[in-house]
Order: C-alpha cells, then sequence, then structure tokens
C-alpha cells in the first residue's frame, strides 16, 4: 500500500519534471530572443544573462539608427514591412472569407457528385509543394504586372488561406444541424436571412479562430513574398533574412525585428486555444 | 374520394400545366455560390499546368526561345539520372521521416504528460503552441543564432554539461541534426495537441472494463488505446509528413541547401535551379514530381484515416 | 385552414424510396394521425409538405394550389421538429415569435406580444420564456417547438412525434392536453407518431405507414376492427394480436381453419366464408385480439377450444395478460385481475369466431379487403 502511493507520487513527480523539461525546450529559444533583442550591440558577444536591458535596437529598427553608418541594413524598412504583413495578412484572409464562406456551406449542406473531389482538391492546395505554382507564376506576374504587388500576392496566398477556412468551416457548418435551417425556412424566412440570422451567429466563433489563424499563416509565409514580390511588398518574414545576411551582423536588432513581428500571432494563440485544434487540425480532429 | 380530387383540380385545370420545379436561380442556387472558389481553383490551376508544360520544354529565362522548345519527359529522365538526384531523394525522405517519427513520438509523450489534471499541465498546455506561431524563418533563425559560434548559447551549454561544442548547420555530418532539430522544437506541439484532444476523447467505459477485467498494460494499450488512437496518429502523420517532405523555410533560412548540397531537397533544387540559375524547366520536375508524390499519400493516408475513424467509432458506441 | 392534397407522392434519397406513392387528401380542419414505425416515411412525407424536401415525383397541392413550385417560406405551413430544432442562440421569447417576425409578415408588436403569451399560457411554458434552449428540459424544448408552430395562424400544422420523446407519465399527461388543445388549433393538422396509443386517442383519421407506402386509412376505431392487413392488425392494440398460421380444411361440409401443428382448430365465421371461397386460397394467417379469447374450465376438445400450458401470467394493475404455449404457439389472452395462473398449470382457452380476422397467408392482406 505504501509503495503504492509512494510509486504515485514519484510518478507525479517525474512527470511533472519531464513536463517541465520539454517547455524549457520549447520555451528557452523564445525567451532567449527576447534577451538577444534587449542587449546592446556591445554586450553581444557576451553569453552572460545579466545585463543592461536597452530598448536601443527597439527603437532603431522603428525609428531608424540616428547613430548608424549610412548602408547598414533596414533602417527604417521596418515598419512598413510590417505593415506590408499586415496588408497581406488580412487582404488573403478577407478574399478566402469571401470566396471560402459560401463555398464551405455548399460543402456541408449540398450533395452533388463530384463533392468530396472538390473538398480533397481544396485540400491538395494546402499539401502542395509550393513551388510548383510559384515558378510558373513568377514569369506569368511579371507579363502582367502582377509581380511585387499586393494583389499578387494575396491571390497566392489562396493557396494557404483558402483551403484553411472551406474545411474548418465546413466541419463548423456540419455541426449545426440542417433542421434549425429548415425550422427558419418553415417559418417564412428567405434563405440569405436565414444564413446572417441564424447560421452565421452560431457558428460565429470558429468563424473567428479559423480567421485569426488562417492571419497567422498568411502572416509566418516565406516563399510567395521572397520570390513573388520585391522591395514593394517586402514582408517582415523576408526582411528577417536581411539583419543575418548583411555585412554588419546586427543580430541584436534582428531579434528586436522577429519579437515585434511575432507578436500578433502569440496574441492570437492565446485568444483561440479553445479553437485550436479545430482549426490547426482543418476540422478532422474536433477536440 | 374522386371527386375531391377533381374540385382540388378545378383550380389548377384553369392553370398552364402546374410548375414541378423551383425556378431555376434557386435550383442553381448551390452551384452559384460555389463559384467564386471555382474561379480561384482554376486560377490556381493555369499556372499549374503551365508549370507541367513548362517542364516538358527547355524553358530557361535566360535563354530566348528556349520555352518553344517542346522535348517531352527528357528533363525527368535526365533528372533521375542526374547525379544529384539520389542525393535529393534521400535527404528529402531522411528529413520528412526522422521529423515526423519523432515529433510523433514526443509528441505522445507530451500528450501523455498534459493528459493529467493539475493546474502545471493547464497552465502549460496554454502555451504550448507558442514555438509553432512563430514564423518558420524566424524560428530557424534564432536556433541559427543559438547555434552561431560568436553569439550563440547552445554550444557554451553543452560545453557546461560536459559535452563538446558542435558545427551544426556548417558541416554536412550535423547540418540534417539541426535542421530536424529545428522542425521537431516548432512542430512536436502539433502533434502533441492532436494527440492530446484524441486522449481525451476516449470513452471511459472500455478501460475500466478491461481494468474490472484483469486486462495486462499491454493489452489495454494494443487493443484499446491504439486503435482509438489511430485516426489521431494519422492526422499526425499526414501533416508533419507531407509538410516536411516539402519543407521550404526552414531548410532555406538555415543553410540555403547547404552546406554544399547536403540539404538539397526536392523543393530546394528546384528553388535553386529554376529562380536562382533562372533554369525553369531544369528545375520544374523536381516540383511536379514532388507533388504527385504528395498527391498520391495524402490521398491514401486520407482514406486511411477515414477507415480508422470507423473502427474507432465502434469503440464509443 | 386549408385542405391539404397529395397526389402520387415519391421520395427517394439515392437507391432508398423514402415516400412511395402517397396519395392523401385532408380536409380542411381535419386532424389527420399518420402512424408507422420509425423509417416508415413519416418524417419525410412532412418535410415533403413543408417544402423542405423537394419530391422526387408527385404533386402538393394546399387550399387547392400546386406548391412543388414553391419555396418552404412561401408556404404558409408550420411545422414541429422531432428534434425541436430551437434556434440556440435565441431565448424563449424570441425562438416563439420568430415567426411572427418573419418577411412580409405584417403583425405589430403587440399583436406579437399577445400571440406568444397565449401560446406561453396554453402550453404552460410562460415562467420560461427568457431561458435559453439549452437551459430547458427536453419535455419543456418539445413544448417550446410546438408554440412556434402554432403562434402563427398556418394553413397547415406538421407535428413530427410532438411528445415521443418525454417519459411515460408525462406523454400521458400530454396527450390528454393535446385532445384537449385539438379544439383551439384550428390548423389543417397532421400528427405523425408510432405511438398507437397518442394515434387512437388523438385522430380523427388515422393512415398508416410503412416503409413509404399506406397501409390503410380510416377512422382509428375502423382500424382496430377491420385492419387491411397484419401490418396494421399488428400495429393496434396492445398486448399484440395473436396471428396463427392455419390450413383451410373441409371436414363434413364444413369449413374449418387447423393451425400448421393442428393444435389450434377455429370454425370459420358465417361472415368470412364468402370472403375465403372467393380468395381461392387455403392457407390463411389468423387474427385473434388479447381481449377476444377467454379461459375456459372444460377441457375438451372442441371446436373453437384448445388447450395448452401456461408460460407467463403478468398482473398488471387492472388487467392481467396471460400468455399460453399452445402447440408451437404462444398466445397472449386478456384476463380480469381476479384470476391467477401457475406456470406449466394447463389451460384451456376459447375465441369467439366473430370477432377473427383472416389475412391471406402469402400477401399478408386481409381477405375481405381486395
Amino acid at each position: 500500500m505504501e509503495t503504492k502511493v509512494i510509486n504515485k507520487r514519484a510518478g507525479r513527480i517525474i512527470a511533472d519534471v519531464l513536463m517541465v523539461a520539454y517547455f524549457l525546450f520549447a520555451l528557452f529559444p523564445i525567451f532567449w530572443m527576447v534577451l538577444m533583442s534587449l542587449k546592446s550591440t556591445d554586450e553581444l558577444f557576451t553569453t552572460q544573462f545579466v545585463f543592461k536591458p536597452t530598448l536601443d535596437n527597439y527603437h532603431a529598427i522603428l525609428f531608424g539608427d540616428p547613430r548608424a553608418a549610412a548602408g547598414v541594413v533596414a533602417k527604417q524598412e521596418f515598419p512598413r514591412n510590417f505593415m506590408n504583413s499586415v496588408i497581406i495578412s488580412s487582404g488573403s484572409v478577407i478574399v478566402s472569407l469571401i470566396v471560402g464562406v459560401p463555398a464551405a456551406y455548399a460543402l456541408a449542406r449540398y450533395n452533388f457528385k463530384a463533392k468530396e473531389n472538390l473538398a480533397f482538391t481544396f485540400l491538395s492546395f494546402r499539401f502542395a509543394p509550393e513551388l510548383v505554382v510559384i515558378i510558373p507564376l513568377s514569369v506569368i506576374y511579371r507579363k502582367l504586372g502582377l509581380y511585387d504587388t499586393y494583389y499578387g500576392i494575396i491571390w497566392v496566398l489562396q493557396l494557404i488561406t483558402l483551403p484553411l477556412l472551406i474545411w474548418v468551416l465546413r466541419s463548423y457548418f456540419e455541426d449545426v444541424s440542417p433542421e434549425i435551417e429548415q425550422a427558419a425556412m418553415v417559418d417564412g424566412y428567405p434563405w440569405w436571412r436565414i444564413f446572417f440570422r441564424i447560421l452565421l451567429p452560431l457558428v460565429r466563433p470558429g468563424l473567428a479562430a479559423a480567421s485569426l489563424l488562417a492571419f497567422v499563416f498568411a502572416w509566418n509565409t516565406f516563399m510567395f513574398p521572397l520570390i513573388l514580390g520585391a522591395s514593394q511588398v517586402q514582408t517582415v518574414t523576408v526582411s528577417a533574412l536581411g539583419y543575418v545576411s548583411s555585412a554588419q551582423a546586427f543580430f541584436n536588432r534582428m531579434a528586436a525585428a522577429s519579437v515585434i513581428a511575432s507578436f500578433p500571432q502569440m496574441i492570437v494563440a492565446l485568444s483561440i486555444q479553445r479553437y485550436l485544434i479545430r482549426g490547426l487540425s482543418f476540422g478532422a480532429v474536433k477536440g | 374520394m374522386t371527386g375531391d380530387l377533381a374540385s382540388v383540380h378545378a383550380s389548377s385545370r384553369d392553370l398552364p400545366q402546374a410548375r414541378t420545379q423551383l425556378p431555376f436561380l434557386v435550383r442553381a442556387r448551390p452551384y452559384l455560390i460555389l463559384l467564386p472558389a471555382l474561379l480561384i481553383l482554376v486560377g490556381i490551376l493555369i499556372p499549374f499546368g503551365m508549370g507541367v508544360y513548362y517542364s516538358l520544354t527547355t524553358y530557361a529565362l535566360n535563354r530566348p526561345g528556349s520555352l518553344d522548345n517542346f522535348v517531352g519527359l527528357r528533363n525527368y529522365d535526365r533528372m533521375i539520372h542526374s547525379s544529384g538526384f539520389i542525393n535529393s531523394t534521400t535527404i528529402t525522405l531522411k528529413y520528412a521521416l526522422s521529423a515526423t517519427i519523432v515529433e510523433l513520438l514526443l509528441g505522445l509523450g507530451i500528450a501523455i504528460l498534459l493528459n493529467r489534471d493539475t493546474l502545471l499541465a493547464k497552465i502549460l498546455q496554454t502555451t504550448l503552441i507558442f514555438p509553432m506561431m512563430v514564423a518558420p524563418v524566424i524560428g530557424t533563425l534564432i536556433w541559427k543564432l543559438m547555434m552561431q559560434p560568436s553569439v550563440g548559447i547552445l554550444n557554451p551549454i553543452l560545453n557546461t554539461v560536459g559535452l563538446p561544442s558542435l558545427q551544426w548547420a556548417s558541416v554536412p555530418e550535423t547540418a540534417l541534426f539541426s535542421v530536424v532539430l529545428v522542425d521537431v522544437w516548432m512542430f512536436t506541439p502539433f502533434a502533441a495537441l492532436i494527440l492530446l484532444a484524441g486522449l481525451r476523447s476516449f470513452p471511459r467505459e472500455p478501460f475500466e472494463a478491461a481494468r474490472v477485467d484483469g486486462a495486462s498494460l499491454w493489452f489495454t494499450f494494443r487493443n484499446l488505446t491504439l486503435p482509438m488512437l489511430t485516426p489521431y496518429i494519422i492526422i499526425v502523420v499526414l501533416f508533419r509528413f507531407m509538410d516536411s517532405l516539402k519543407q521550404f523555410d526552414i531548410i532555406f533560412a538555415m543553410t540555403e541547401g547547404g552546406p554544399g548540397n547536403t540539404l538539397m531537397t526536392y523543393q530546394l533544387t528546384a528553388y535553386r535551379t529554376s529562380i536562382q540559375y533562372l533554369r525553369l524547366a531544369q528545375g520544374l520536375p523536381y516540383a511536379v514530381m514532388l507533388f504527385f508524390a504528395i498527391y498520391i499519400t495524402s490521398q491514401y493516408l486520407v482514406k486511411f484515416w477515414g477507415k480508422a475513424q470507423r473502427r474507432a467509432a465502434g469503440y464509443s458506441s | 385552414m386549408a385542405k391539404l392534397a397529395l397526389e402520387h407522392l415519391t421520395k427517394d434519397f439515392g437507391n432508398v424510396r423514402a415516400v412511395n406513392d402517397v396519395s392523401l387528401e385532408v380536409e380542411d380542419g381535419e386532424f389527420l394521425v399518420i402512424l408507422g414505425p420509425s423509417g416508415a416515411g413519416k418524417t419525410t412525407t412532412l418535410k415533403l409538405i413543408a417544402g423542405v424536401e423537394r419530391p422526387t415525383s408527385g404533386m402538393i397541392y394546399i387550399g387547392g394550389k400546386p406548391m412543388n413550385a414553391i419555396e418552404p417560406h412561401h408556404r404558409n405551413v408550420a411545422m414541429a421538429f422531432e428534434s425541436y430544432a430551437l434556434y440556440p442562440h435565441y431565448n424563449v421569447r424570441d425562438n416563439l415569435s420568430f415567426p411572427l417576425k418573419a418577411p412580409g409578415r405584417k403583425f405589430s408588436q403587440q399583436e406579437i406580444t399577445r400571440r406568444v403569451e397565449e401560446v406561453a399560457e396554453l402550453l404552460n411554458i410562460a415562467p420560461l420564456l427568457d431561458r435559453l434552449p439549452r437551459m430547458l428540459s427536453n419535455g419543456q424544448k418539445q413544448r417550446v417547438a410546438l408554440g412556434r408552430a402554432m403562434v402563427r395562424e398556418p394553413d397547415v400544422l406538421l407535428l413530427d412525434e410532438p411528445i415521443s420523446h418525454l417519459d411515460a407519465k408525462l406523454r400521458h399527461r400530454m396527450r390528454t392536453e393535446f385532445k384537449a388543445l385539438e379544439a383551439a388549433i384550428r390548423a389543417t393538422t397532421i400528427y405523425v407518431t408510432h405511438d398507437y396509443l397518442e394515434a387512437m386517442s388523438l385522430a380523427d383519421r388515422l393512415v398508416v405507414l410503412k416503409e413509404g407506402t399506406i397501409q390503410q386509412s380510416g377512422g382509428p376505431h375502423e382500424l382496430f376492427v377491420n385492419p387491411a392487413n397484419v401490418f396494421v392488425a399488428q400495429l393496434l392494440g396492445h398486448p399484440q394480436i395473436n396471428l396463427v398460421e392455419c390450413t383451410l380444411q373441409r371436414t363434413n361440409g364444413a369449413l374449418q381453419l387447423v393451425s400448421t401443428d393442428g393444435a389450434i382448430k377455429l370454425e370459420v365465421p358465417e361472415r368470412l366464408r364468402g370472403a375465403l371461397e372467393n380468395a381461392g386460397i387455403d392457407q390463411v394467417i389468423a387474427g385473434i385480439r388479447p381481449q377476444h379469447l377467454g379461459v375456459v374450465d372444460d377441457h375438451r376438445p372442441a371446436s373453437n377450444v384448445f388447450t395448452g400450458t401456461v408460460y407467463v401470467y403478468e398482473r398488471l394493475g387492472t388487467k392481467g395478460t396471460l400468455t399460453a404455449t399452445v402447440g408451437a404457439h404462444r398466445l397472449d389472452v386478456l384476463t380480469s385481475i381476479e384470476e391467477s395462473f401457475a406456470i406449466d398449470e394447463p389451460v384451456s382457452l376459447t375465441i369467439d369466431p366473430a370477432q377473427l380476422s383472416l389475412f391471406d397467408a402469402k400477401t399478408h392482406k386481409n381477405i375481405l379487403f381486395n
């Protein structure tokens, strides 16, 4: 009896230790990035954890570094890159919502022959190697004048945001019993009123969570703005590389830029905890 | 009775043949609301189709007129017989398999640890997803920085516990390990979350019955836990394996495919050949072949998932 | 209030035919009950009338007007769903008033409030008006669903198993309340159920549905006394009608039915002789209701008397149910509560031949119907 109790307790402690060990592994790099961002350039090459924190790096990337010599990378471009990321991510999510919400509804409610094939085709966008579409587009976009434009990137990003929204929303629509819509029909309401007054309110939290998740994925994308964009639409992800490949390695600036560039995602992650699993698994797991 | 039906028809007999179908616009509604998504679908298929076409020519951006030269499957043939092909295939598969397997096993362990009711578990679960939320490029850069000989923290940590310093991604021996490490750091939370959802979805009755019947731990695991967990495992494998086969951001940010050709996976090769060297028709076959491999594999995995789901559902009824 | 007519209505779901050539007329203000087991196509029929499902073929007329080309929200039909289908994000009051606020309906705010409160009083849900559906019990939800259907004055009122999800006692109470409500409901009503007691109690007219096909239509008592086939006979009545497979035998010029194991011999009643001979069959299924069997003390074999042993005897409050094994058959008999029987005790049963129903053994149809 006593051994059982001790084993249980020992087991619990070991479990807790293992858990904490993993989370140290998981969160340390992020923690270290924040630490880096607060280090002044002189203290950069020391590995001390005790140092004088400074906001100089943030200041430099946001407002430009008055002490920097000419030719230093990304003087005031960071705010611009940040805005580009905002515009491109919001734009692609909005387009995906307008296109995807009706499509998700059709896939959830209507039955037609090619339904599952169509649904799988949308899913295959997410799993397809991006270059198979980007390489031809790099030629096409230049011809159409879409190279290095917001529209061009927003359009390709549908490869990422549209499958997510369609599949996740489809699963939320399927959760609503069709009889509720039928009751509203019998009660005298046409389809579009039913959609806005009954259906949307019922899926609204899932819809919001899926949109935020899609926003994060659009924001984190790298290949599309790298190849199909240049200076006009450079996003924070592409510019992050710029800090390291320049002649002077401003690691601390890069860290500060990374912290700011990662901030929206963390907020999203904390706010959609409940919907995370369904969103990440494209509706396959209801969690 | 028949008399009544006649009176019912009386009013409609005056009308033209009674309409038995809803108006056309009403019947067409399902297809109309799908239209925008279909347009985007076509809009994606067009460049894809063009890409496949390019791969059948000798298209190179620095050689005018090369697009008109149709050579069929010659590029594919050349690709398969090229010196880098085996290396590329090997490294693509090694990366995908090692990342997926480690993430699956580690994720399962974490899911089991988190599947408890303690306060610590609940708090930690909220932060679980953070590594996955950071942009892959940025996450890789952080690790690259940590691996850096001058400012990095990893080697000092290794040294404090008595282990020698590593050269991480700068040398071929540890390059794969370094990028897989980043992948594992970034995507194990995904596996853990999905498997945790799976563990939480188990009905208690079969396990209680097994315990009452005196089943061994292994028996319970093999005949109850595993079948009920299989659909979730398949989801993890589907997403992670397919994603890591085409992983670009992590490898590119770390070494751009190096050192040398060590990490030149299919997509990296396609990028270098088509975008950097501008030889589109030479690089596209890698991307196209990868596409078909992924497409076919994912179809099978989705089918398996359906079967596994139905089988698992049998346990909860 | 309007007359409802269904003409050769058929609905297929892929390879499954849910509704099979159903033709029906419901008079203005009539209370029709559709009775059938689950899967019989009752709900599908209601949904076809409401317009929420499209027929594969056939016509629907309400008030003489063809409805096939008209969408549900233009049909002035109200429906209470078996699954309640309440709007989860609206409270009871908003659920009840929702139909009244539909576009095209011009009810003033006072009128809406009046009707909602009237219906809530009627159904005893007035104290629940501010609650959300998830805070209601099944019985309360069912009443809200009913109220939502009643709050307008529709041409046709469709009720899909409105009290089936209540426990037995509550169901009994609601059944009596429904009977009282019938007067208040002036709409042409179709009430769907699988419970024959509800059907018998509430129906002006009863329609029995099996696998999408109408088996019989008529007054409840008529269906009970003269079932058109074995299915209808079994559906109505508890305990279920006793069925015995018999062969026709002519002995000494008299017609007799003998069960396949010979244990039961029945005299063919006068009124059925003609139909039996016209039918020209010699294999029939004899149907005897438990209340038409009696226990006799005389164990001597005679026509319309047969002997067996007691299998089980249940005393249920006001009546006793004796189940006896006669030959290869198990027969249920209703007895008075005073009797007592021991298991395996020999017992003799007699039947009043005038109450016999005969069915063709192959087609299962009552020989009086062709």
